[in-house]
């Protein structure tokens, strides 16, 4: 197998030439380039590189060239722009070409070369790093549970590979929400699953037929399938489950009066501590609570949580000084089962007076000394 | 008389292009030359003028991307491949199982089918239908212009946290007068995002807070998130037709959806458990539309709009317990696992379905359906 690498511009060029045959040796007038190459960007096959030294130069020749993914049956012209560089042709393929593939260059119906596009060595396993949340005891309407990957995963195919068994045994069906596009973060390591909301729902249809997904006081296993693949072709390391035993349904919304604030002392970087006495959602966690100081400025610094999500440490980028301090929170931070700091997850209207106005922050104060 | 006759002739003229180009020229309105940076595409929609709209959820962006496909087809004729996605796999250079089909659109000046289709790695691409032909469209140095969803409190950029921004996937796109409708679903809260925009972009758009009223069972409201939804006319008013993640069919009237506002939408309908919908379409029939709702795992469902018109009327008072179990008559035609589906014409609808022997259909279904 030749092996070439240069770079050109931006692009860099590798030759993977399995076999070829020269139908038209020598043609080429300047026959810098003898092979086909494959052209690299980010670490992707976006095209090739076929030299005019390999072609019958023509009025037409970029149609009468073709590349096509070797594969049982049919094979048909692979979509992509051609362009006539000075010393060779480059094929640009509408997506990248697929690691571990191989292709084929034809000229006319001539073979001109077999290509593989080789497979990266370098890529590790993705693992499962956490499942939110992370106590093995929830309320019997948790509506989310989190995902969190180490790597980039293929999206579109949660359900296919995340299986909940209850009590050790029964595979329960359409527990979690088929949603297409899935609910991913930014970067595609954090997926979001939601437990069928309207079975969720009190007095809906899907609630009447089938019951709630959970039911209290039973145990549930989730198995998520080692067959899941990472962005870049691996499949998850080992097999991964979480059993979790649940509790009456939670329909209460969190009280931030209830809230425990204990307050570091000044001239430290000691992390401000609330305990919320309850699990909160996990991902709400990471973005509705935030800090200011008497000027009305937010505090810099950094989360963690612990106590199962129900204890968040606020660590400072800067000394604490004395003062009175604001906890801003976002109305829309919700427990385990949706409930979030204005309403139920669901609300029974009936009940509506005693029902306060929706408020888009919730503040809370305490000093430090 | 010649020479003045010729000279109003020549200024109609001259008006009729002027008026051709300034209209043109509205329509691109803030267009430059250029690629548009596509991360995902989520959603797919037709404005006029063979405009695209773009729902890409990893920027948080609708782009506006000029095809210039606009030779008018009044009729369009049916499409019809079979294993679309062995050939689409084939086109790209890949194995049919590392592509998924995020969306479908038909333009409706051309009649042609856009599709938006992704590999494992979350590159997306699209493709258009041309006939049996399968044929990638450009986004590279195309006319296109760009709207960020204001999704993210401007008081973060204050925060130095660097808190992750919050997710919200578009799970739906529609375009009726001069506006983009989009609908959200977010990664965290149990909320129902919805934004309307005026084409060609400004600075503005308007986001109002929806929330359902169960009318059926007089008793609960939420807040949950639209899965997909179609503008129609209902009784002479333009209406917002969602379905749910939780309960299908849910009707806002589209006048009232203004920024800040908070809305409170009727269920018309339950469609079934277990159950998510995927598209909504309205089509014609001897002077009747129907609305067709494709699902995750129901048959496609029908719905004559005069039921729907029937029964708004009802819905001002809490409806008896027996008739909130119906709410509006629908016909589950016999059309299972459809995956992708739209308007072909007035009176056909492309449907991309999964067969019982596991192929995966392109195909046009006419009038017999509705």
């Amino acid at each position: 197998m030749n092996k070439l690498i240069r770079t050109v511009g931006h692009i860099s060029v590798q030759t993977f030439l399995i076999s070829f045959s020269f139908l038209f040796t020598g043609c080429g007038p300047n026959n810098t380039q003898s092979t086909i190459s494959i052209l690299w960007r980010d670490n992707k096959a976006i095209g090739l590189s076929i030299p005019h030294s390999l072609v019958k130069e023509s009025e037409n020749t970029i149609n009468k060239l073709q590349i096509r993914l070797i594969k049982p049956g049919e094979r048909t012209a692979i979509l992509g722009k051609y362009k006539i560089e000075e010393e060779q042709i480059v094929f640009e393929s509408a997506v990248h070409l697929t690691r571990g593939f191989q292709y084929e260059v034809l000229w006319l119906d001539s073979l001109l070369a077999e290509i593989e596009i080789p497979i990266d060595e370098s890529v590790i396993a993705p693992e499962l790093l956490m499942v939110y949340p992370t106590q093995d005891t929830v309320p019997e309407n948790l509506l989310k549970i989190f995902l969190h990957f180490s790597q980039p995963m293929v999206e579109g195919q949660s359900i296919s590979h995340i299986t909940l068994l209850k009590n050790g045994r029964d595979t329960l069906d359409g527990t979690f929400l088929d949603l297409q596009p899935e609910l991913w973060n930014n970067e595609s390591t954090v997926l979001t699953l939601w437990l069928d909301p309207g079975r969720i729902k009190r007095d809906l249809i899907p609630n009447r037929e089938l019951g709630a997904p959970l039911i209290a006081n039973e145990s549930y296993t989730l198995h998520i399938s080692p067959n899941w693949k990472s962005k870049e072709g691996k499949s998850l390391l080992i097999p991964y489950s979480k059993t979790f035993v649940t509790t009456l349904r939670d329909d209460e919304s969190p009280v931030i009066e209830n809230w425990n604030i204990v307050a570091p002392k000044s001239e430290t970087t000691e992390p401000l501590e609330i305990n919320f006495l309850e699990p909160l959602d996990y991902s709400l966690l990471n973005y509705a609570i935030r800090l200011a100081d008497e000027q009305q400025k937010f505090i810099g610094g950094t989360i963690k949580l612990s106590l199962e999500e129900g204890r968040l440490h606020f660590t400072p980028n800067k000394l604490w000084k004395a003062g009175h301090y604001t906890l801003i929170i976002d109305g829309r931070l919700e427990d385990l089962a949706g409930n979030n700091l204005n309403r139920p997850f669901d609300r029974d209207l009936k009940l509506k007076e005693k029902q306060n106005p929706s408020k888009e922050i919730f503040e809370s104060e305490f000093d430090i000394r | 008389m010649k020479k003045i006759y010729f000279f109003f002739l020549t200024v109609m003229a001259g008006a009729i292009i002027l008026a051709a180009t300034s209209k043109s020229a509205s329509v691109r309105d803030g267009f430059v030359n250029g690629t548009p940076e596509i991360k995902s595409i989520s959603a797919l929609t037709f404005g006029t003028n063979g405009i695209l709209f773009i729902g890409d959820s990893k920027s948080a962006t609708v782009f506006a991307i000029d095809t210039k496909d606009t030779e008018k087809v009044e009729k369009a004729s049916a499409v019809e491949i079979k294993q679309i996605d062995q050939k689409v796999a084939a086109a790209l250079g890949t194995d049919v199982k590392n592509i998924s089909f995020l969306d479908l659109a038909v333009n409706p000046l051309s009649k042609k089918i856009y599709c938006a289709v992704q590999l494992n790695d979350g590159t997306p691409v699209l493709l258009r239908i041309e006939g049996e032909k399968i044929v990638s469209v450009n986004l590279k140095d195309v006319g296109y212009s760009s709207m960020a969803l204001a999704n993210v409190p401007a008081e973060d950029a204050k925060d130095q946290r660097g808190r992750p921004l919050r997710v919200a996937s578009i799970s739906d796109m529609g375009f009726s007068d001069g506006k983009v409708f989009v609908s959200g679903l977010s990664n965290q809260e149990f909320s129902s995002t919805f934004r309307s925009i005026s084409f060609p972009f400004t600075k503005q758009q308007e986001q109002a807070s929806l929330e359902i009223y169960h009318a059926a069972h007089s008793q609960y409201e939420t807040n949950s998130p639209i899965r997909t939804f179609t503008i129609s006319e209902i009784s002479g008013k333009k209406y917002l037709v969602a379905s749910y993640t939780c309960t299908p069919l849910v009707l806002f009237p589209l006048d009232e959806l203004k920024s800040g506002t908070h809305v409170k939408g009727r269920t018309v309908a339950e469609m079934g458990s277990g159950n998510s919908p995927l598209d909504i379409i309205t089509l014609k029939k001897g002077g009747e539309s129907f609305l067709l709702m494709a699902n995750s795992s129901r048959p496609v469902f029908k719905v004559n709009y005069k039921s729907i018109e029937e029964f708004q009327g009802s819905l001002t008072t809490p409806v008896a317990e027996s008739f909130a179990t119906a709410g509006v008559n629908f016909v589950s035609l016999p059309v299972m696992n459809v995956l992708q589906m739209d308007k072909l014409d007035e009176s056909q609808f492309i449907l991309l379905q999964r067969k019982t022997n596991g192929d995966l259909d392109l195909w046009t279904a006419g009038d017999r359906y509705l």
